[in-house]
């Protein structure tokens, strides 16, 4: 079963109460069922940065698997043993 | 008048002159105020003959914008231009939050013109009609925070707000800072310096009238237009609660943190400098600027351990980043003492720290070493060096007075104690014009390259980096979110999904994002509204802008108008800079950007660059030397400029292939 490496920025690190953690996963899963998991874990602060009020799929983040931004189609790709997730907030500025 | 004061403050500080003067109409809607106002006025009254920074002729303006003063969302800021910087040697300016813009116009002025120098130290003080220049000698060498404290009682009235210069400003040290609020720095460009020269220790201003409004019920709802963009952004409750210190794990993941001097991308300390991180563990409370919904800024103390009862208002990213990664130093408490540091004696936190991470960087290399340095271990982090250097660049005292005058002046002194060549110093350090770059790495993004090189200013992301660039993946096939959430009118962006911009690998083309960006940047200063509102990234855009001005002023605008006025603000600003011996060569990037690659192995290519530049002329509307042109000049409704350059034998030639765009008006009617 794949481990995965989550590392979490704002606000999902005050949510979580941590930076990092990982998660297992079944075989076969996949970055949106990793996501499902995280709502249940966590509840609505996190649902509420992932879904529209209506339900439908919005995250606020920028998806990063091994360092590289993840599109669309590519949440539902099965994840492997060691990947790591990185959910970043679209801000830029200084 | 309506929205504007209606009147510009002069003062002769040789003459203890003081003289108000009515605000022309047809110039406050071409240049709207704040930094636009001061560019325009530097343009016509300082004389690019004189040479030196700290002579009587220098020429400083301060700003507020036609919307300080209302409660438009986030209009509370004010600028400080210079004619000559002495960290630069060119024109430069500064842009500060907080309350002190405001106080500008209750008191009945726009903008404050100082010239000549006082024969001893005085402070300008304000009571809406009632100007006088004071005796400051009682203040002078007292620290900014001190001098707020005595003049603010001297003035009788704790809702004065004081603008002074510390310590450093005294010493005419090239990195400080004149400081409002405590805390507040219009950053860059030696501005506390050339105060300091004209014996000018403060300003402090108190105003009881209001600002009044044309259409008051239209301005009301432009308000409430504008907050509900705000309030409803996605990433509204993230901003309010971190502000910018939640950038450093952002720009950490992305593989874009400028870490050891821009050596490194990624920092293994990054979580413990996070915004997050700062908000648990030292955060009292949320600190906002004038009429500012975000409250972005935080109260600050450290409550334990060797920097207990350090208190300060901040911090931002570029202290997390200038005083932590970038100098490799993962202890927040020092970041924090550092920025307490710079706030308290005047002095810039982005320039600063500059000059920390390029002496570690010398040190890495052995340019420099213990004999050069005082004793002093300027490795990587090493706390006790960090402290030492930073109070010796603001007291000009051992080492650190190497530094005072900014880092050409010491890769100059440099150069010459080791028998180097100035560019093999120079080159660790990374500015263009002489402006040390915040932090960010435009190698990644092409467009951020060409922002940062041809900022008027120097190496400056706040002229108007593409932030869309940096986010853009984000923003695929979302061409509705990117207007409702940026705020970017519909044309503009239909061009750039036209022109493939949202890859942020791609030279060609970028030219038209970035003079967008830096176009409606710059009527965000001329408005004195805060960048993190704007399409920078919260979108109040263009379009919320004109319906704002139009309402308080009885003028009519629109987005186009308001994006022209950027054009015609920052065309004054490269006339000025042309006319003080500034070149194409002067808007290339840091050696290194073009030599060393990032660890991801991101690098700028010189020709792609120089072709971006070319292109980025010829929208602007300039010549390949990137001198404004007449058919521009005159375009933008300003001969005179054109009449001026050319008797100076600096108008650029006219183009060979009629320029794309003179207006944007023209542009999207076409």
């Amino acid at each position: 079963m794949p481990r995965i490496q989550l590392r979490y920025l704002a606000p999902i690190c005050d949510i979580a109460g941590t930076y990092r953690e990982v998660l297992t996963l079944e075989d076969g899963e996949t970055t949106l069922d990793l996501i499902k998991k995280l709502c249940e874990r966590y509840g609505q602060p996190v649902r509420a940065l992932f879904y529209d009020a209506s339900g439908s799929f919005r995250p606020m983040f920028i998806i990063l698997r091994n360092a590289r931004a993840m599109a669309m189609e590519d949440l539902m790709e099965p994840l492997e043993d060691g990947d790591t997730i990185v959910f970043v907030p679209p801000i830029a500025g200084g | 008048m309506y929205g504007w004061a209606g009147t510009i403050l002069y003062v002769d500080l040789s003459e203890g002159r003081i003289e108000k003067r009515p605000l022309d109409r047809q110039f406050a809607r071409m240049y709207l105020g704040g930094r636009g106002f001061n560019s325009r006025i530097l343009y016509d009254e300082f004389d690019p003959t004189e040479e030196d920074p700290f002579s009587p002729g220098n020429v400083i303006c301060i700003s507020s914008g036609v919307l300080g003063g209302t409660f438009a969302p986030s209009s509370g800021r004010v600028t400080i231009s210079l004619g000559r910087s002495p960290l630069t040697g060119v024109f430069s300016d500064g842009n500060a939050g907080g309350h002190f813009g405001p106080e500008i116009k209750f008191a009945g002025y726009d903008t404050i013109v100082l010239k000549g120098a006082a024969p001893q130290p005085v402070y300008l003080s304000i009571f809406d009609d009632q100007v006088e220049l004071r005796d400051a000698r009682h203040v002078w060498g007292k620290d900014v925070w001190e001098s707020d404290r005595i003049l603010r009682d001297e003035f009788g009235d704790p809702d004065a707000q004081v603008f002074t210069i510390g310590p450093a400003g005294e010493r005419r040290v090239a990195l400080a800072v004149t400081m409002c609020n405590l805390c507040r720095a219009p950053g860059g460009g030696g501005n506390g310096a050339v105060m300091g020269s004209k014996n000018l220790k403060a300003i402090v201003v108190r105003g009881t009238k209001g600002v009044k409004i044309a259409d008051p019920d239209d301005f009301f709802e432009a308000c409430d237009a504008a907050y509900r963009q705000l309030v409803t952004h996605p990433i509204f409750p993230s901003w309010s609660k971190y502000g910018t210190p939640v950038l450093l794990g952002i720009y950490n993941a992305g593989r874009g943190l400028p870490v050891l001097n821009w050596q490194r991308n990624t920092y293994e300390g990054a979580e413990a400098l996070d915004g997050p991180t700062f908000v648990r563990r030292f955060s009292i409370k949320s600190k906002a600027c004038f009429s500012c919904p975000v409250h972005c800024s935080h109260y600050y103390e450290i409550r334990e351990g060797p920097y207990a009862g350090t208190r300060a208002e901040g911090v931002e990213y570029e202290a997390t980043d200038g005083f932590g990664a970038r100098s490799g130093n993962d202890n927040l408490e020092l970041v924090l003492y550092l920025n307490k540091f710079c706030n308290q004696y005047g002095l810039c936190v982005v320039q600063a720290s500059n000059i920390l991470c390029t002496a570690m960087h010398l040190w890495q290399d052995g340019v420099i070493d213990a004999g050069d340095t005082d004793g002093l271990d300027l490795g990587w982090g090493n706390e006790e060096a960090m402290v030492a250097l930073l109070r010796g660049v603001a007291f000009r005292e051992g080492f650190g007075a190497l530094f005072s005058d900014g880092f050409v002046k010491a890769a100059e002194r440099i150069a010459e104690m080791k028998g180097l060549s100035f560019q093999e110093v120079y080159r660790y350090t990374i500015q263009s014009k002489g402006y040390t770059l915040s932090s960010y790495d435009p190698r990644p993004y092409k467009g951020g390259a060409l922002e940062v090189g041809t900022a008027t200013r120097g190496a400056d992301h706040l002229r108007g980096l593409p932030t869309l660039e940096v986010f853009a993946h984000w923003y695929r096939g979302k061409r509705d979110e990117i207007v409702r959430d940026l705020g970017v009118p519909e044309k503009i962006v239909d061009d750039w999904l036209k022109h493939g911009l949202l890859d942020r690998h791609k030279y060609e083309g970028k030219a038209r994002m970035v003079k967008y960006y830096q176009d409606q940047c710059t009527t965000s200063d001329a408005l004195e509204i805060c960048k993190f509102i704007t399409s920078w990234r919260l979108g109040v855009g263009p379009e919320h802008m004109a319906r704002l001005v139009s309402a308080a002023t009885g003028e009519p605008f629109s987005w186009q108008d308001m994006l022209d006025i950027g054009d015609r603000i920052y065309t004054i600003e490269y006339a000025i800079q042309r006319r003080l011996g500034l070149g194409r060569e002067d808007d290339l990037l840091p050696e290194r950007f073009f030599e060393e690659p990032t660890p991801d192995g991101d690098i700028i290519d010189r020709q792609k660059y120089e072709r971006m530049l070319d292109e980025y002329y010829h929208l602007r509307g300039y010549d390949q030397e990137g001198r404004p042109t007449r058919i521009k000049l005159e375009a933008l409704g300003i001969p005179d400029v054109a009449d001026d350059l050319e008797r100076r034998g600096l108008l650029g030639e006219p183009p060979e292939v009629p320029f794309e765009m003179l207006t944007w008006k023209d542009w999207a009617e076409s």
